[in-house]
């Protein structure tokens, strides 16, 4: 098994989750394992400078093995969803979907930063859109800000204020028709760890 | 003729993209298109929601497929709708072609919409503005149609990311023309620039600032090195985002030059000389005229 195969050196057993490669491979229907850790992703990746690990070190750490290093990084987050790198690669591998599933992964086991602002939008927002039907600017960042630092955001006030006198921020939210018919959809009878019931209401 | 639109939640007369939907609505009746409204739709769930439930990521935008079908009646063979935002268009594609392509994830969200008394055939083909207005419209019938020619305009086309991938389905992916083509048959010039297709960061500007600003301060050198007066988006998160945050990055650059940034479809519609009312030009942040009257000044000078 090339373990050692990524910078990040040998990751230990203990720490890696080899069942993720399978689910991941299955959900993405690609072999995460033909990864040729050239870095034409991280080349092309507009904030790999910012992450703490690289799109090329997110995949080989992946394919390693899932590691609590990998489920607590900001750099899964940081991500900006571009598909830049997943159009370069030579080998076709999905690496935009690897991180969405990586931060599926993250949010069902709780493990991404605390306080950390994309993670607590990410909930947020498919809260609000999963119970509603419809997404609301100022609903969703209501709920994030709320959880995050609420006062670190008193500076959006100005902006909100200039696009409200512009025609531009509704502050009553929409929603689809049938907002219980909506919701039986897209949830399921399964239950979702999707912060659904939490928010949005 | 008529055309099934799906608004997304920006681009509605109540989103921050409305000034997108009052020009769009103007701008192609101006070619006899008339919008009809998707009725009852729901947030297609962005490139956010497949972070959070990978079912829902696909049965929120097939819901609007299968109502798609639903308004266009029985038996219709090829319903053509347009979504407006690069997400929605992305997005909408993407679930479009997991049904299309038979996957197991495709096919498993099929039921779940089926057990919820909903089906989607595969009829339905999703269109970006853009893609009618460059190519089934054509830039010779928008030419025609010019009546205040945007001569002196120095214009950056951005496309932006989700247009053009992860596949581009009407343009190059690495080298889009479209919107260039549009531009330049309204009179104006287009830059030949390299920002075009990077990301400017409008996802990560609410919550991870410092990364958005940086994306997006990016996209600003390239369009100034370039020489532009303006830069012309096709999504309303582009827009949003390339307006709003000009004001924070002239905090660590005081000499940024204030650049507007409007809808392709809102130059169109100054081009034909439509009111600016009818096409959200005062719901700018940074005004469009001061750049077009200059622009046509250095023009007259010239002559
Ligand atoms: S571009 Fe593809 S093959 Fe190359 S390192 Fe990235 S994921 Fe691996
Ligand atoms: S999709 Fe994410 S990881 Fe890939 S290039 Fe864009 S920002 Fe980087």
């Amino acid at each position: 098994m090339p373990t050692a195969s990524t910078d990040e050196g040998h990751i230990a057993s203990s720490e890696s989750d080899l069942s993720f490669v399978s689910k991941i491979e299955n959900e993405e229907g690609s072999a995460l394992r033909a990864c040729l850790q050239c870095g034409a992703c991280s080349s092309v990746c507009p904030v790999s400078g910012f992450m703490d690990y690289t799109p090329r070190q997110i995949v080989g750490m992946a394919r390693s093995g899932l590691s609590e290093r990998l489920l607590k990084s900001k750099a899964i987050w940081y991500c900006a969803s571009c598909y830049a790198c997943t159009e370069v690669c030579p080998k076709k591998i999905p690496i935009t979907e690897i991180i969405h599933a990586l931060r599926r992964e993250t949010i069902a086991r709780k493990t991404y930063p605390k306080r950390f602002a994309p993670p607590l939008l990410t909930r947020s927002f498919h809260g609000v859109t999963a119970s509603r039907g419809r997404s609301n600017d100022g609903l969703v960042m209501l709920h994030t800000y709320l959880r995050e630092k609420p006062l670190k955001h008193l500076g959006m006030i100005r902006i909100a204020g200039k696009l409200w006198l512009k025609g531009r921020l509704e502050l009553l939210p929409d929603a689809v028709k049938n907002r219980a018919d909506f919701s039986r959809l897209v949830n399921g009878s399964t239950e979702r760890v999707d912060g659904a019931k939490e928010v949005g209401s | 003729m008529r055309l099934l639109n799906f608004p997304g939640c920006c681009c509605t007369m109540k989103g921050s993209g409305k000034a997108y939907a009052e020009s769009l609505q103007s701008v192609l009746k101006a070619f006899d298109v008339e919008m009809e409204a998707l009725e009852d739709w729901n947030c297609c769930g962005a490139t956010i929601c497949s972070s959070v439930d990978l079912e829902a990521s696909l049965t929120m935008p097939l819901r609007n497929l299968a109502l798609a079908e639903q308004q266009s009646g029985a038996g219709a063979a090829r319903v053509e709708m347009m979504a407006p935002c690069s997400a929605c268009f992305m997005v909408l594609n993407q679930a479009g072609d997991e049904v299309a392509k038979r996957t197991p994830r495709g096919i498993s969200a099929l039921k779940t919409l089926e057990s919820n008394a909903l089906t989607y055939a595969g009829n339905v083909k999703v269109r970006h503005p853009l893609d009618l207005l460059a190519n089934d419209i054509g830039a010779r019938e928008i030419a025609a149609k010019v009546v205040r020619p945007l001569h002196g305009l120095k214009a950056a086309c951005y496309y932006g990311c989700l247009l053009v991938r992860p596949t581009a389905p009407f343009d190059d992916a690495n080298r889009p023309t479209s919107m260039d083509r549009v531009v330049r048959a309204l009179g104006a010039e287009t830059v030949d620039w390299d920002a075009n297709t990077r990301c400017c960061g409008g996802s990560l500007m609410a919550t991870a600032e410092e990364v958005g600003l940086a994306l997006s301060g990016e996209v600003f050198a390239s369009a100034v090195q370039a020489g532009t007066d303006v830069i012309v988006t096709a999504c309303p998160i582009c827009e949003y985002n390339l307006e709003c945050s000009q004001r924070k990055l002239r905090e660590s650059r005081p000499g940024l030059k204030e650049m507007p940034a409007v809808y392709f479809s809102q130059l169109i519609g100054v081009a034909l000389g439509i009111p600016g009312a009818e096409l959200g030009l005062r719901r700018l942040l940074i005004p469009l005229e001061p750049a077009l009257e200059s622009a046509a000044l250095k023009e007259h000078a010239h002559v």
